[in-house]
């Protein structure tokens, strides 16, 4: 009898779980498939159009452990601005088709034509910034100038730094031995210097390469080397100014008549920071409500 | 003795529909790799990731700067690479200009001799990885679109994808 009241009560439990297994609407489950394609396709559609900026901005930054790395040509080789417009109209014609809206906004929330997307590309929590000062007609991404800007209170957080400069249609006519001779001014660090910049500096040209001796450089002041440039018709220079931080300058790159390629690394105390463009990415499917809006992320 | 008989087979009909409801739960709550294989979330994510693959190794901006034969059968081998076995694709390539004038190069009049909103489409590709004729479950076709820049082309490339 007691058994028997077992077998009834397990047989009543494991129909009921069945029924709730097979018994369900298959609309309600039908509608969370959709929902999660959507969000899978708003997802792509996101990381589409963040990649294509990065490609188009013509820099790539890579981030491992506490170390940064830029690498990057200056000047553009082409009107950036000009195609990161014509990139923006080209999302709105051809890519934000139905529902699906992809927009930019400022961090705080106010939207702006992807064309308005402009440097400095921000390392937080540190606020050092990595940004193209001098605007030609061509503005900040003709990359006429690269400039590494910290604030003072944080330059602490900045273990050491490296710039490798490569000068790419021509060679350097200074017989430069990597002295501070070449440096003027020059500041270097001496017992009691407060913010003290451990520096690498290599300069190289397809045939030779200069390391400068130099330094570490005290970043409480301006140091600075010039260096000329050659090629079959033309000549022109490179220029690395370190310092000063009241100024806000860490460290630019000018050059004149040249084109350089920069890698530069940072070296910080801790692994603990992103790399960021001063903008949130979000693409946005109105008809599904399905949305995904996040910092542009560079590394 | 027959009311015994009675209560045996009662107690093995009990057993078996016990043992089946278990069975038919069982697979309720763990659908096989082979159902999720043939899901529409399953195919779509093949057809995204398989964009992404084209536009990251190049072969997608490899559209801009190759004539079309070229380009398609690139796009064709790099597809082979990527589809898992039971799958095949179709893939559309087409670039685009800028134009701020009033009339587009001439060999990028496909869509029109007059830009259209502000862009000139230069070309249009068609890759075929599998017969779609053969046994495609059509409602399970999942599509995809990326956008590319290559060279000042601007470049939309779609990818369908289906169990074969």
């Amino acid at each position: 009898m007691k058994r028997g009241f077992i077998f009834t009560l397990a047989i009543v439990a494991l129909a009921a779980v069945l029924a709730a297994n097979v018994g369900i609407s298959p609309q309600p489950r039908m509608a969370a498939a959709v929902q999660e394609l959507r969000a899978t396709a708003v997802s792509a559609a996101w990381g589409d159009v963040a990649e294509d900026l990065h490609f188009m901005m013509g820099l790539n930054a890579t981030k491992v452990a506490e170390n940064l790395s830029f690498n990057d040509v200056l000047p553009a080789s082409r009107n950036l601005s000009k195609d990161i417009a014509a990139y923006g109209r080209f999302v709105d014609a051809y890519y934000s088709i139905a529902s699906l809206n992809v927009t930019v906004t400022t961090p705080g929330g106010l939207q702006m034509p992807l064309s308005q997307i402009s440097p400095p590309i921000t390392v937080s929590p540190f606020g050092l910034n990595y940004t193209y000062p001098a605007g030609g007609n061509d503005g900040p991404w003709g990359k006429r100038e690269l400039q590494v800007t910290i604030p003072e209170e944080n330059f602490s957080s900045l273990a050491s730094a490296g710039v490798s400069l490569r000068v790419l249609d021509g060679w350097v006519s200074d017989a430069y031995d990597g002295s501070c001779a070449f440096w003027s001014p020059s500041h270097e660090c001496t017992f009691g210097t407060q913010n003290c910049l451990h520096l690498t500096l290599v300069i190289s040209d397809a045939n030779t390469s200069y390391t400068s001796t130099c330094g570490p450089f005290n970043a409480d002041q301006q140091s600075k080397i010039t260096l000329n440039v050659q090629n079959y018709s033309s000549s022109g220079w490179i220029r690395v100014t370190v310092g000063q931080l009241d100024q806000g300058n860490l460290l630019t790159v000018s050059f004149q008549n040249t084109r350089v390629a920069v890698n530069s690394n940072f070296t910080f105390t801790t692994s603990d920071f992103d790399v960021d463009f001063p903008v949130r990415l979000a693409v946005n499917d109105s008809y599904f409500g399905e949305s995904r809006s996040a910092a542009m992320s560079f590394a | 003795m027959a009311v015994r008989g009675i209560f045996f087979t009662l107690d093995a009909l009990i057993a078996t529909g016990i043992a089946s409801t278990v069975i038919l739960v069982m697979l309720q709550a763990a659908p096989s790799a082979h159902a999720y294989a043939m899901s529409p979330l399953f195919t779509q994510r093949l057809a995204q990731s398989g964009l992404q693959a084209l536009d990251e190794s190049g072969e997608l901006g490899a559209a801009v700067q190759l004539g079309e034969a070229s380009s398609k059968l690139r796009i064709y081998a790099a597809l082979a690479n990527f589809m898992p076995p039971g799958f095949a694709a179709n893939a559309t390539v087409a670039t685009y200009y800028s134009e701020e004038g009033a009339s587009c190069d001439a060999g990028c009049r496909l869509a029109s001799t007059a830009p259209v909103n502000g862009f000139c489409k230069c070309s249009e590709y068609y890759v075929s990885f599998a017969d779609r004729t053969s046994s495609a479950n059509a409602t399970l076709v999942s599509s995809a679109r990326r956008m590319f820049y290559s060279s000042e082309r601007f470049g939309i490339a779609t990818l369908e994808v289906w169990p074969s």
